[in-house]
């Protein structure tokens, strides 16, 4: 796969399906979070074949997960506006 | 209601916002005597806020302008002229919407820079994106067409500019029509197009200037002896 324009590919963590503290969290929880669409946080894999990106490869992001596209269960493809933030 | 995102104390100090977002620290908690942290008047009733102005603590790496072929970059020629400690005050829709941070009893929202209206830096007050601060007069100008009240609150405005910026060189979808005044001078009378003047806060609660509102330059239709 070969990102265009001013996208990322996104390496993410499944949804933790175990809290801190041990509990099981039920897998309809899980999905029912996944539908809220909160933010979350993901590596960048693969930058997109613009030259106007202000992230690099390898760096860890927060991105508005309303705008993304799930690739697979680990993978999401994004555009550079759904970042909200680095670090 | 507005994204929120929850983080480590520790980690606050490495964040750096992305996509032409600031990363501003807001007052959205107050401490009594007791140490009891309590919500402050900038909630609203349905758990949203309201507040319009917070600390600029984080810039991004890079300023983005559509001209360049980013879908998200600003739409006028303008310049970033935030710095970390300036006070940036904001449009209502941002302090509802804005991604909201909380770190330990600390606020923070990641502000689109094209929605900051207003910068203050110690005593100076620094209008950006091409904003104008104009105190508004009570009398409008009143078109002989308009007739209920609802119509008369979307009659032309008559101000006072009170404070002035740099002006936007360009707007990228707007024509010859829609740039901003060459010459405007604090104290100008103006004249401004329907429903291009909103107050900057509340005024039950204001921290400025009392009936400061802001308009973009190029909604100075006129300038009035």
């Amino acid at each position: 796969m070969k990102v265009t324009g001013q996208r990322l590919l996104l390496k993410v963590e499944p949804l933790e399906k175990k809290t801190s503290g041990g509990l099981i969290i039920p897998e309809s929880a899980v999905e029912g979070m996944e539908k809220l669409n909160l933010s979350r946080e993901g590596v960048i894999e693969q930058l997109g074949d613009s030259d106007n990106f202000e992230v690099e490869v390898g760096e860890k992001i927060l991105w508005n997960a309303k705008m993304g596209i799930k690739i697979d269960d680990t993978h999401v493809l994004i555009a550079q506006n759904a970042i909200l933030y680095v670090r | 209601m507005s994204d929120r995102i929850i983080v480590k104390e520790d980690s606050i100090d490495n964040i750096v916002p992305c996509s032409n977002r600031l990363l501003v620290k807001v007052n959205l908690v107050d401490c009594t005597k007791n140490g009891l942290y309590v919500a402050n008047k900038d909630w609203d009733s349905d758990g949203s806020t309201v507040t319009r102005f917070g600390t600029v603590v984080s810039l991004p790496r890079k300023f983005y302008h559509r001209k360049d072929g980013s879908s998200f970059g600003v739409e006028w020629d303008t310049e970033m002229e935030a710095q970390i400690g300036d006070v940036a005050y904001f449009g209502i829709m941002e302090g509802t919407d804005a991604p909201m941070i909380i770190c330990g009893t600390d606020t923070y929202f990641l502000i689109d820079y094209a929605e900051i209206r207003v910068l203050v830096r110690g005593e100076e007050v620094i209008p950006v994106n091409g904003f104008v601060l104009v105190e508004e007069f009570s009398d409008g100008i009143k078109s002989d067409f308009l007739i209920t009240d609802f119509a008369m609150k979307l009659n032309h405005k008559k101000g006072v500019v009170k404070y002035v910026g740099k002006r936007n060189k360009s707007y990228y979808n707007g024509d010859e029509s829609t740039c901003d005044p060459r010459v405007l001078n604090v104290g100008d009378v103006v004249l401004l197009q329907i429903s291009a003047w909103t107050a900057l806060e509340d005024d039950r609660f204001y921290s400025l200037e009392k009936r400061l509102g802001y308009t973009q330059g190029r909604w100075i239709i006129a300038k009035l002896d």
